[in-house]
């Protein structure tokens, strides 16, 4: 156990956040509202009628904890049709506990869930499951971050290149992997929001459905045999397509040739334009799709994710992942991935910080008294305070105590970490 | 593990007085039945279950007997416990009854503490639901339809966002 210093960067910008959700096309959604399935309507309260028992029916055998439990496993759209059915039922599904308790400690991911529409797929249960557990589920290292597509906590590193986090849009998912219309209504899927994202490199301005890349794989071995097969079988789509596309040409040229003179005739400005029943054939759908790049992937990586912060069941608390600050004290100015620079995104619990601090090189390396690393540290320093980390993303510094208590920065200026961070800044 | 062989059978009494005998390695997939032999040891006396009927105890058991490798889950903060939505093959064929049947085993494995029962069970009638129109909804578990017309409308509006999906 050791005392350091660590930060939280809010990487909202990098991601899905909700201040892209101003931009989407959700008109019911009320910025700043305790978020319900929709805004409640005051005045409009049905009542139990002149009815004795509330509901008669099947669902009635099932104790209220196990209808609570049933409710749990539907996606929000189900359940906002479940809502429909009778009074008792709504009022039921409005108050259930867990709405209070997501809207409390994770409003902004049920608000960016409507906005992407992934509602029509994520549970609560899948939520709240990933709500009250800090690990990624590829590596198990903490992951402070939300998968949509499969409702997944995911940490920093496998967010990069993970193919289990990668995204894709729908069209080119069609298209390459010749996906046919129902395993694609099958899939998973939300829609992009429009936006900056990855420290404004990819900016957004189109609103499509966009899918898992694994969901895809997997859809595409189901229907083809195997994913060679499936990309095998759109090659022969396409070209089929450009294939008939050609022959519609060549039959617009011939009919357009025989009636020449009718044309000329008819529309003597024919020559700058078709006349109605002329038309030239369009190209076919997605002939403007081209092959997947491994850089695609890279371009829509983030726009399927967003901040989750981790409920501590036992301690009753939100905990919020941060970094440790001599880790990523070495950080080129930039966020661009490069494979040895893994470990410095890694995050900790605060609890876990201490136990960091103890073993990290990089914090040992800036309190040496070793000449030649004091003058790459002054040279990490430089980049450091142009940039600031993370590539300019603002964040909070906190001095962490060996017992994982936070502290503010400036009551901590007193450890020698920090006298040397301030005495080569200045120099 | 536990003192007894691993062949040892128990004996259960459901609620309408049929003896049924099962393994205990079945039979402690439920936490009740566990707890109970672990508290009271085993006697070789018959268990009650007095809230569950044979039919129903039988199929219960069919389950556990098909389950019964399964790793035990490690309760509610279990981490490694991953989400499926879709359930397994062999379960959703088990869970292919008429619908009074679906919640009678819902109820026994709430009673007997069977917690991936109850989830598999929850799952099946989340799954009834699921994708359904109020309309539909109510034809399925036979719901009658407490709105007056306006508020029909009323909640028509309300769930417009849903639609477009």
């Amino acid at each position: 156990m050791a005392s350091g210093y660590a930060f939280k960067a809010p990487l909202g910008s990098l991601m899905l956040s909700p201040a892209k959700i101003q931009y989407a096309r959700c008109d019911h959604f009320v910025p700043n509202k305790p978020y319900n399935l929709l805004p409640r309507d005051k005045d409009f309260e049905p009542k139990a009628k002149d009815r004795g028992a509330p509901v008669v029916c099947a669902l009635d055998q099932l104790p209220l904890e196990l209808l609570e439990n049933v409710f749990m496993h539907l996606d929000l759209v189900s359940l906002a049709a479940a809502r429909g059915v009778s009074p008792v039922i709504r009022e039921f599904i409005d108050n259930l506990p867990v709405w209070k308790h997501l809207n409390k400690h994770a409003k902004d991911i049920l608000e960016i869930i409507h906005a992407t529409k992934a509602c029509a797929f994520i549970t609560l249960n899948d939520l709240l499951m990933e709500l009250h557990q800090p690990y990624c589920r590829n590596c198990g290292k903490i992951g402070p971050f939300l998968f949509l597509p499969t409702c997944s906590r995911c940490c920093f590193d496998c967010l990069q290149d993970n193919p289990q986090f990668t995204l894709m849009p729908l069209f080119h998912a069609e298209i390459n992997y010749a996906l046919s219309r129902q395993s694609i209504n099958a899939l998973p899927k939300l829609r992009s929001l429009t936006g900056e994202y990855d420290i404004a490199t990819t900016r957004v301005t189109w609103d499509k459905w966009m899918v898992s890349y694994q969901a895809v794989l997997k859809a595409a071995t189901q229907e083809h045999g195997s994913v060679a097969k499936a990309i095998q079988a759109s090659e022969v789509q396409r070209q089929d397509r450009e294939k008939a596309y050609h022959d519609a040409i060549a039959k617009w040229v011939t009919k357009m040739a025989e009636r020449r003179d009718e044309i000329a005739s008819n529309y003597p400005f024919a020559l700058s334009g078709s006349p109605p029943s002329l038309h030239k054939p369009r190209r076919p759908r997605g002939s403007g799709v081209q092959p997947l790049r491994p850089e695609d992937f890279r371009r829509w990586r983030f726009m399927g994710v967003a901040e989750l912060p981790y409920y501590n069941v036992k301690s009753k608390s939100v905990e919020v992942p941060m970094y440790c600050f001599a880790c990523n004290f070495h950080l080129k100015p930039t966020i661009n991935f490069c494979p040895h620079l893994r470990r410095f995104y890694e995050a900790f619990l605060p609890s876990q910080v201490p136990g960091h601090f103890a073993k990290c090189i990089s914090a040992k390396s800036i309190l040496g008294n070793d000449n030649a690393k004091r003058e790459n540290l002054r040279e990490a320093i430089k980049n450091y305070v142009e940039y600031k980390s993370w590539g300019g993303i603002p964040s909070s510094h906190f001095f962490v105590t060996e017992k994982g208590k936070l502290e503010d920065v400036q009551k901590a200026e007193s450890c020698s970490e920090w006298k040397l961070f301030d005495k080569l800044t200045k120099a | 593990m536990s003192s007894g062989t691993p062949s040892s059978t128990i004996t259960l009494t459901s609620s309408d007085g049929v003896d049924v005998t099962v393994e205990r390695q079945v039979a402690e997939r439920s936490v009740l039945i566990k707890n109970m032999l672990e508290d009271l040891g085993d006697s070789g006396e018959a268990i009650p279950v007095p809230n569950v009927n044979e039919a129903v105890l039988k199929k219960v058991i069919e389950w556990c007997t098909h389950h019964k490798l399964d790793p035990p889950s490690a309760g509610d903060d279990d981490d490694s416990r991953r989400k499926t939505t879709d359930i397994d093959e062999w379960d959703q064929k088990f869970m292919q009854v008429d619908q009074e049947m679906l919640f009678e085993i819902i109820l026994a494995a709430n009673y007997l503490d069977i917690k991936a029962l109850l989830d598999v069970g929850c799952k099946t009638v989340a799954n009834m639901i699921k994708g359904k129109s109020p309309e539909e909804i109510r034809k399925t578990f036979n719901i009658q339809n407490d709105f007056t017309p306006e508020e029909e409308d009323q909640i028509r509006r309300e769930n417009e966002w849903a639609e477009d999906r």
